[in-house]
C-alpha cells in the first residue's frame, strides 16, 4: 500500500483532512524510528555514489555512531524510571571552528569514514560516551577501580547489543585490565546477570551522586560506595535459605529489600509479612523499597504484594517494566525486580484517618518502635512518628524504656487524644498486649521453669565475657546469664564453649527490671567439684595452664576446678630462677600434673610437675632408709643443720633437725659443730616439700627405751654412766638387765641438795665416763629417755655414810670461804682450812658431821685427821 | 532529556584543524609525541586531541592502551 492509498483511505474512512493525518503520522513514525532511519541513512550514503562527498561522508559517520549509541541509550533507559544515560550527539569540530569553543579536558576524537576504522571509532566513541555520560556526578566519589569497572560493563553491554563484533577488541583490552577491576567487573557482571545491576544498583549509585555533589571526593566515602556495592553483590548471589540483611543504611545510602524467597511464607501468611515489612521500612523512612523474586511462582506473589501496596496509595511503581528473563545455571528464570517510591505525604494522610477512626471506635492501632531514649520512645504508627513518654508506656514505673523496647518492635496502642486539625495525638501503651507490666506478669509464670533459648550474643568487656543474652522465644523479654550461670571456670571464653544462635535450656530465676530481662541459668549446670570427690594425693591430673603468677601457676583440671602449681614443684633443679621456672609454662598449655594435696572445704588442689618423677635424693632415701652414712656439715643453724651427702659425687641435700641431735634436749647447735665436720648420721626420711633427705645423729646409737619399761620404774636405783654435758644436763646411759642400754640425762638441778649449782661449776661435779648411782626421777615417753636424780640418791644415801670411814671426794666449788665437795657416795663442806685447796682436786675425806634431816654434811681432811 | 556532546574531528577535517590551532608543521616535521607511550605522531595515527588551557594541546595516539589509559590517567 502506497502514500496514495493511504491518504484515499483515510478519505473514504471520512477522516477529514486526510493529507494533514497523515503527514502527522508519518512524523511520528520519523521521530519514533529515528535512531533506526539513521542507521539506515548512514548505510546509504555510504553505498551510494554520493559518497564521493565529503558531506556525504561525514552525515554517514555521525548518523552511524549516534545511532548505534542512540539505540543503546533508549533500551538502557526503558529499564530504568529515570534516565541514567543522556543522548548522544557527535558535533563536528573543523578548521573554521573557533578555538574558544574547546573546552579544557574534552577529547576530540578522530573519526574517519574508512570502513576497517569504523569499529575503532565507534569503540572510542562508545568508550568516551560512556566515561562522560554514565553517573557524571557520582564517578568523582567512586575509587578508582569501580569506575573502570563501571564503564567496562557498560562499554561492553553497548558493544554487546550494538556492535558484536568489536567485543575481540573488548576482550582484548580486557585482559590489560588489572586484577582488582577484573575481579569487580566479574562481580557487577553477575549481578547485572541476576538483575539488580541496573534496577538497584546504578539507580542507587545515580541518586548517591545526586545527593553528595556539593561534598569532597574522600576515601571513606569510596569506602562507603565499595560496601554498598559489595551488599548488593552479595544479595544478587545469595542461594535460597541464605541469611543476608535486607537493609543497607549508612550516611549516603539508605536501600530496603522484600525478598520473596520462600512459598512456604506466603503460604502460611499470605501476602501481608510482604506489605507490613514495606510499611515498616516507610516507617524507617526509606525513599524507595524494592521487592525481588525469581522464578514464575514467586513472582506472582511479589506482583501481587506491589499491587496491594500501590492499592493503598501510599507506595507507586517507579516502572512498568519489572520483570526480565536471565538465565541462572543452565535454565532459563525471570527475575523480578520491583521498585516502589515511598509516598510519604499520602502516608501521614492515610494515618491520621486511621488513627480518628481508631479513636471514635476505641480501637487499637498498631505501631512500631523507631527510636528509644531513656525517658521516652519514638513510635511510627503508619507513617506518622509519635513520641510516647515513659508514664504512657505502661501501668507500671519503667526505669528505662530501653530495656523494655527495641527498635523495631510492634507494639499495640490505645489512642487517648487524636485532633488532626493541630497534628495532636496521644497514644498510650498501658494496659495492652504489649504493656511490659502485662507482659512481665504473663512471663513471670515461667520461673524456676526450663524454657528453650537461644544464646543472642555476649556480655564482653577488655575481652572478659561476663554473661550472654539469650532469646526466649516463647516470653517477651530477653533473659540474661550471668558468667557464674553459665559456667563455673574463671578462665574458659563463654564464646568458647557456645555460640550465637545456639539453642539452650534455660531457667529465668528472676525478673530484672532495672534492666527488663530475666536473670536466667543454665539447665544442667553442676559442680564440677562433685566429681572430686575420688581424686586422692598421688592422682595424676591432665590439666591446662590458665594463669601465671610470680610465685605459683594456676591450671585448671576440668571446667570450673582449679589447681595450683607453687613454682618449687615445677622442677627439682633448684638452680632455676622462679621466673624462669614460670616461663617454660604457656598459657593454654596442657600438662599432666600430681596431686599434692587437696582441701575439698577449700576447693584447693595443690599439684606438683617435677613429682611425676622422682627426685635424686628421694631415690638416695629409698636406697639407704634406716642405715648410717656419712655426711659433710654444710651449714650450722642454732635449729637444724643443712648437710650433704654425696652419691654419686653429685651432692644431694639432707637435714639434720635438733632434736635429733641428741636424745637429751639441745639449747642450740652453733658452737657444737662446725662446717666442713663429717658426722655420721642414719637416715631417717624424706621431705617431700623440702626435697630433702631428713638425719639423725641421735640415732646412730641404738636407745632401748621400751625395755627400760620393762627393768625400770620411778625411783629405782640405778648405774649411769656420764656420756657428756648438754645444755643443762649431763647425758649419761644405763645398762639394763638384760645388756642393753638406755639414754638418760641429769638435769643440773638434779644434781645437789645442799651445795650451790654455780651456773660455772655444775659441769665438774660429774666426771666423764664415770659410773654413778641415781634414782630413777621419770621415763619421759615422747623423747624416748630417762630421767635420773643424783639428789634423791644421796638423800636416800646419807644414812649409810658411816663416821670414820674414809671417802674419797672432788673438791667442786668454793663459796663464802667454805670448799664443796661431791662424790659418788655424798656430799658436803669442808668446814675447815684446808691446805693448798685446788678445784677439781681429789682429796681423801672423813665424815665429820651429818645432819640426816637438813641433808648438811661437814667433812674432814682423812689425812689430817689421822695424823692428829 | 540531557545531551552528552562528544567532539569529534572528521578524517579530512584535520589537517584545517591542526592548522587552525598552529599545529600543522610540527605534526608534519614529527614534533608531536603521544602522551602516554611518546610514540610519534603523525596524521595515520593521532586519535585524540585534548585542548588544555592557555591553548595547549595534548595528543593521543590511536593504540588501545593508549586510548584507555589516557582516560584513565585522567580521572586518577
Amino acid at each position: 500500500m502506497g502514500f496514495k492509498d493511504l491518504e484515499e483511505l483515510l478519505v473514504s474512512l471520512g477522516v477529514p483532512g486526510g493529507t494533514f493525518v497523515l503527514g502527522i503520522i508519518v512524523a511520528i513514525l520519523i521521530i519514533h524510528y529515528w535512531k533506526d532511519i539513521k542507521l539506515f541513512c548512514s548505510d546509504v550514503l555510504r553505498r551510494w555514489p554520493l559518497s564521493l562527498f565529503r558531506f556525504a561522508r561525514k552525515t554517514s559517520v555521525k548518523f552511524d555512531v549516534e545511532g548505534r549509541i542512540h539505540a543503546f541509550i533508549s533500551e538502557f533507559n526503558s529499564e530504568m524510571y529515570e534516565d541514567l544515560l543522556p543522548s548522544c550527539k557527535l558535533e563536528w569540530v573543523t578548521g573554521d571552528t573557533d578555538t574558544s569553543y574547546f573546552q579544557d579536558g574534552k577529547a576530540i576524537i578522530r573519526i574517519s569514514f574508512e570502513k576497517r576504522n569504523r569499529a575503532l571509532n565507534l569503540y572510542n566513541a562508545a568508550y568516551t560516551y560512556v566515561r562522560t555520560g554514565l553517573l557524571p556526578k557520582t564517578k568523582p566519589f567512586l575509587s578508582k577501580t569501580m569506575g573502570m569497572a563501571l564503564d567496562l560493563l557498560l562499554t561492553r553491554h553497548l558493544l554487546l547489543q550494538k556492535e558484536r563484533g568489536l567485543l575481540i577488541e573488548f576482550n582484548n583490552r580486557f585482559r590489560r585490565v588489572d586484577d582488582s577491576a577484573k575481579q569487580l567487573f566479574y562481580n557487577l557482571e553477575e549481578t547485572e546477570h541476576r538483575g539488580l545491576f541496573k534496577r538497584v544498583l546504578l539507580q542507587e549509585l545515580h541518586y548517591f551522586g545526586e545527593q553528595i555533589g556539593e561534598r569532597a571526593p574522600s576515601s571513606a566515602i569510596e569506602q562507603e560506595a565499595d560496601r554498598f556495592v559489595d551488599w548488593v553483590y552479595e544479595i544478587a548471589i545469595r542461594e535460597r535459605g541464605e541469611h543476608s540483611d535486607l537493609n543497607f543504611e549508612s550516611t549516603y545510602f539508605r536501600v530496603a529489600l522484600i525478598l520473596v524467597a520462600s512459598e512456604d511464607t506466603y503460604n502460611a501468611y499470605g501476602i501481608d509479612p510482604y506489605v507490613l515489612r514495606a510499611q515498616k521500612y516507610a516507617a524507617n523512612g526509606f525513599p524507595i523499597v524494592y521487592i525481588l523474586a525469581r522464578g514464575v511462582l514467586h513472582t506472582n506473589i511479589a506482583l501481587e504484594a506491589a499491587d496491594k501496596l500501590v492499592k493503598t496509595e501510599c507506595f507507586s511503581y517507579l516502572t512498568k517494566r519489572n520483570t526480565l528473563k536471565r538465565t541462572i545455571g543452565g535454565m532459563e528464570i525471570l527475575v523480578t525486580c520491583i521498585p516502589l517510591r515511598i509516598e510519604s505525604l499520602t502516608i501521614v494522610q492515610r494515618a491520621w484517618q486511621r488513627l480518628t477512626k481508631a479513636q471514635s471506635e476505641k480501637s487499637q492501632v498498631m505501631a512500631v518502635v523507631t527510636d528509644l531514649a531513656c525517658d521516652k520512645i519514638t513510635v511510627d504508627v503508619g507513617g506518622l512518628e509519635v513520641v510516647l513518654p515513659s508514664a504512657m508506656l505502661s501501668t507500671e514505673t519503667l526505669p528505662d524504656p530501653r530495656k523494655y523496647f527495641s527498635r523495631g518492635d510492634d507494639l499495640t496502642l490505645e489512642v487517648v487524644e487524636c485532633e488532626p486539625d493541630r497534628q495532636h495525638i496521644i497514644l498510650s501503651n498501658k494496659g495492652t498486649n504489649t504493656d511490659p507490666a502485662r507482659m512481665i506478669e504473663e512471663a513471670s509464670a515461667f520461673l524456676e521453669i526450663d524454657v528453650a533459648a537461644t544464646i543472642k550474643k555476649f556480655h564482653t568487656i577488655d575481652d572478659y565475657d561476663f554473661g550472654m543474652f539469650v532469646t526466649f522465644s516463647r516470653l517477651g523479654f530477653d533473659g540474661y546469664v550471668p558468667r557464674k550461670l553459665a559456667t563455673y571456670s574463671r578462665f574458659i571464653r563463654l564464646s568458647e564453649k557456645f555460640s550465637i544462635g545456639q539453642e539452650v535450656l534455660a531457667t529465668p530465676v528472676s525478673f530484672d527490671r532495672e534492666h527488663g530481662n530475666f536473670r536466667t541459668k543454665l539447665f544442667g549446670l553442676t559442680d564440677p567439684w562433685a566429681n572430686m570427690d575420688k581424686c586422692r594425693i598421688g592422682d595424676v591430673l591432665n590439666c591446662i595452664v590458665r594463669e601465671k603468677r610470680e610465685y605459683s601457676a594456676t591450671l585448671e583440671v576440668e571446667e570450673g576446678v582449679e589447681a595450683i602449681l607453687p613454682v618449687n614443684e615445677i622442677s627439682w633443679d633448684s638452680n632455676i630462677s622462679p621466673t624462669a621456672l614460670i616461663n617454660t609454662l604457656q598459657i593454654g598449655q596442657s600438662m599432666q600434673a600430681k596431686v599434692i594435696s587437696i582441701d575439698h572445704d577449700y576447693r584447693l588442689i595443690r599439684v606438683s610437675m617435677k613429682r611425676l618423677s622422682t627426685s635424686p635424693e628421694e631415690q638416695f632415701f629409698r636406697q639407704h632408709q634406716n642405715s648410717i652414712v656419712q655426711v659433710k656439715v654444710n651449714e650450722v643453724h642454732d635449729g637444724h643443720l643443712d648437710l650433704l651427702l654425696y652419691a654419686d659425687n653429685a651432692p644431694l641435700h639432707a637435714y639434720l633437725p635438733i632434736k635429733e641431735w641428741s636424745w637429751t634436749r639441745c639449747p642450740g647447735l652453733k658452737g657444737m659443730i662446725v662446717t666442713g665436720d663429717q658426722i655420721d648420721v642414719l637416715i631417717m626420711d624424706y621431705n617431700h616439700r623440702s626435697n630433702t633427705v631428713v638425719t639423725s645423729r641421735k640415732r646412730c646409737n641404738p636407745n632401748y627405751f621400751s625395755e627400760a619399761h620393762q627393768h625400770l620404774k620411778e625411783g629405782d636405783e640405778v648405774q649411769a654412766r656420764v656420756t657428756g654435758v648438754m645444755g643443762d644436763c649431763y647425758t649419761a646411759r644405763i645398762q639394763l638387765p638384760d645388756g642393753h642400754e638406755v639414754e638418760a640425762y641429769i638435769h643440773k638441778m638434779e644434781l645437789s641438795n645442799v651445795l650451790y649449782v654455780s651456773a660455772e661449776r655444775w659441769p665438774t661435779f660429774l666426771d666423764n665416763d664415770q659410773t654413778y648411782r641415781c634414782i630413777v626421777k621419770r621415763l619421759i615417753d615422747p623423747a624416748e629417755i630417762v630421767e635420773l636424780s643424783r639428789k634423791r640418791f644421796l638423800q636416800k644415801n646419807i644414812r649409810q655414810l658411816a663416821y670414820g670411814e674414809t671417802y674419797n671426794v672432788k673438791i667442786v666449788d668454793y663459796y663464802r670461804g667454805k670448799l664443796s665437795v661431791y662424790c659418788d657416795d655424798l656430799e658436803g663442806c669442808f668446814i675447815r682450812s684446808w691446805r693448798n685447796p685446788c678445784l677439781g682436786q681429789t682429796r681423801s675425806i672423813i665424815i665429820a658431821k651429818k645432819d640426816n634431816e637438813t641433808l648438811e654434811i661437814n667433812v674432814a681432811d682423812a689425812d689430817e685427821k689421822r695424823k692428829r | 532529556m540531557k545531551k552528552e556532546k562528544l567532539s569529534a574531528v572528521f578524517e579530512e577535517d584535520l589537517p584545517g584543524l591542526l592548522r587552525k590551532i598552529g599545529l600543522s608543521n610540527a605534526l608534519e616535521s614529527g614534533e608531536l609525541f603521544c602522551i602516554k607511550c611518546g610514540a610519534q605522531i603523525n596524521s595515520s595515527n593521532l586519535q585524540i586531541i585534548m585542548p588544555r588551557q592557555n591553548g595547549v594541546y595534548e595528543f593521543v595516539c590511536s593504540t588501545p592502551e593508549c586510548v584507555e589509559g589516557y582516560f584513565s590517567k585522567k580521572e586518577a
